[in-house]
């Protein structure tokens, strides 16, 4: 027991307040030795044991996994954050210029940033470095450029400039370039604004030696488009472009062409001899003036134009001084490729192809000269 | 007379309104004895699991944004917060103790108030001690590993890489460490004597009083 210093009154050790006095002792009661309960032994143990494992997975994890700067850069790449990436890994690879992941991320973040001298020399450096993952960088730089391209403005000036700029990567890329040129140059074709663009960039091409085969694959496919797609306007363009950018080209074109050529041939050869069958037919009297049946006669049933449609036959209405309703003549044609009278008259170029007869002569309209060029 | 007597008990007063019983638990000071050191102890407890809760939480950041020498630094700096978690809750403990044990009287409160500026101050020590150690000693997330001396020295101090920083930062925690020193641990220190010195000189004068009253003091 110690003793009040106030009153002299015996008071317990841990006491804050003397019992007596009532005055604080707080000192002494807090500097009062007692006994160290069990269960605290235990406890600062279990604590410690949870402390240090937890201590030695940290220092695991801390030097084990793979550095900040690269899962950092490698996250920002994917959302597309490239200048950030790209100031990550530049600070990164002063620190580590060998680390092969950071070079295959630089990389990545300098193709996408188009700056294409730095690509190949991290590409060089990485495989000197790491050569087994060069495939799979070639494959992103492809993918890359590709995009990059594909994404550009109609302009040739554009286009060529990356073309131009593509060198320094050598000759490995340059078959990918040439397939996104190729894309970029048929979606230009095909748009309203960028004709003009994609023409003078495949011009550019031509006069950069590109192979002639080139120029030949970038029409041919939207060319093919054009026709199984009933857009003949586009397909004769696109083949009159190729034309006038480059002979062969234009040639190459002409079997593309043919099937629809020929099917326009076949037309107007069966629509005429239909039209010279019927107004010269022995069944139709010459009394004063041709009488010709209001509707179709029977030929016209059988015979079909190139497209396997059959003809139109419709009579010429009567004259109004004439007696009868004899109809003096008639006009045949040919729908076109999709078999149905529509509006646009030249979606189709054989819709354009009739036969009149006014029971002196027959008129033959026939379509553009273009789809009856012959090879 | 025994009717007298049996009209003497039943006299007797026993009833205490309600309004003047809640007046004297005021004024006795019951209220800083019974009432306070139950609630800081319930805030206690509730600020615990909110801590609990932020110390877990914080795992997840400091894993994603800390790695190698600074990573083991951040652990290291996090472990100490737990140790300085558990002085603070442990002197708010033993406070509130000293205020629940407060002998009874009229100055209760006089009483208690040293205590909670003495609470106050200490509290306040220990957080900016823990203020300090976070601004001195983790890491800095945006200081990359790859400058120089990121390795050795890199979660020794918030931005050794540049020292203008570095020297903003340490002022800064010399300036929150020292106000809350003198400020708090001096002035309210200062002030708890005080107060403490004036009761043990009003205890004393009463003693003296009384014992002028009853002997000793009267003989000289």
């Amino acid at each position: 027991m110690d003793r009040c210093q106030h009153c002299e009154h015996a008071v317990a050790p841990e006491a804050p307040y003397c019992p007596a006095c009532g005055q604080p002792r707080m000192l002494a009661s807090l500097l009062a030795p007692r006994r160290r309960p069990a269960w605290q032994g235990t406890a600062w143990r279990a604590v410690a044991a949870v402390g240090l494992g937890w201590f030695l997975v940290v220092a695991c994890v801390a030097f084990l996994r793979e550095s900040k700067a690269l899962r950092v850069a490698r996250g920002a790449i994917e959302i597309g954050q490239i200048q950030p990436a790209d100031a990550i890994l530049t600070r990164f690879l002063g620190e580590h210029p060998e680390d092969d992941e950071g070079l295959f991320l630089a990389s990545r973040a300098a193709v996408r940033l188009e700056d294409l001298p730095r690509t190949a020399d991290l590409r060089g450096r990485l495989q000197e470095e790491d050569a087994d993952r060069l495939e799979e960088l070639d494959a992103d730089i492809r993918g890359a450029l590709d995009a990059s391209i594909r994404t550009r403005a109609c302009s040739a000036q554009l286009l060529l400039a990356f073309y131009d700029e593509t060198d320094a990567l050598g000759e490995t890329f340059h078959p990918a370039v040439l397939g996104a040129m190729q894309q970029a140059v048929r979606r230009c074709l095909v748009s309203e604004k960028g004709s003009s663009g994609g023409e003078l960039t495949m011009a550019g091409l031509v006069k950069r030696k590109v192979d002639p085969s080139f120029v030949e694959e970038t029409f041919r496919v939207p060319l093919r488009n054009a026709l199984d797609e009933g857009r003949y306007d586009e397909a004769e363009l696109l083949a009159v472009e190729a034309a006038l950018i480059s002979t062969d080209a234009g040639q190459a074109m002409d079997p593309v062409l043919s099937h629809v050529r020929g099917r326009v041939e076949a037309s107007v050869a069966h629509l005429e001899e239909l039209c010279r069958a019927i107004s010269s037919a022995p069944e139709s009297p010459d009394e004063g003036g041709r009488c010709f049946p209001a509707s179709p006669p029977s030929l016209t049933a059988v015979t079909l134009d190139g497209w396997g449609h059959r003809l139109t036959y419709q009579a010429l209405a009567p004259d109004e001084d004439a007696d009868d309703s004899c109809s003096p003549g008639f006009e045949l044609t040919s729908l076109g490729a999709d078999g149905r009278e529509t509006d646009e008259e030249d979606t189709s170029p054989n819709a354009d192809i009739t036969c009149r007869f006014d029971g002196r002569r027959r008129l033959l309209g026939l379509p553009d000269s273009f789809w009856r060029r012959q090879p | 007379m025994s009717e007298m007597a049996f009209r003497s008990d039943a006299e007797e007063p026993t009833w205490v309104p309600p309004v003047e019983q809640i007046l004297a638990y005021l004024h006795g000071g019951r209220i800083f004895t019974e009432t306070l050191p139950h609630l800081a102890r319930a805030v206690l407890v509730l600020e615990g699991l909110g801590f609990a809760l932020l110390w877990l939480s914080s795992w997840g950041p400091i894993f994603r944004d800390f790695e190698r020498w600074r990573l083991v630094g951040a652990t290291l700096v996090h472990f100490a917060f737990i140790a300085l978690a558990y002085v603070f809750g442990r002197i708010a403990w033993l406070r509130s103790r000293h205020l629940r044990l407060l002998p009874p009287g009229e100055s209760v409160a006089l009483h208690s108030l040293p205590i909670l500026l003495r609470t106050s101050a200490e509290l306040a020590f220990v957080f900016s001690v823990s203020m300090a150690v976070r601004l001195f000693f983790m890491p800095s997330a945006s200081w990359p590993e790859a400058l120089p001396g990121g390795t050795a020295l890199g979660w020794l101090s918030n931005s050794a890489a540049d020292p203008v920083t570095w020297f903003g930062v340490g002022a800064g925690s010399v300036v929150w460490v020292g106000l809350w020193s003198v400020l708090g641990l001096v002035v309210a220190y200062a002030l708890a004597n005080a107060i403490e010195t004036y009761l043990a000189i009003e205890l004393n004068t009463r003693n003296l009083i009384r014992e002028d009253d009853h002997g000793p003091l009267s003989t000289l």
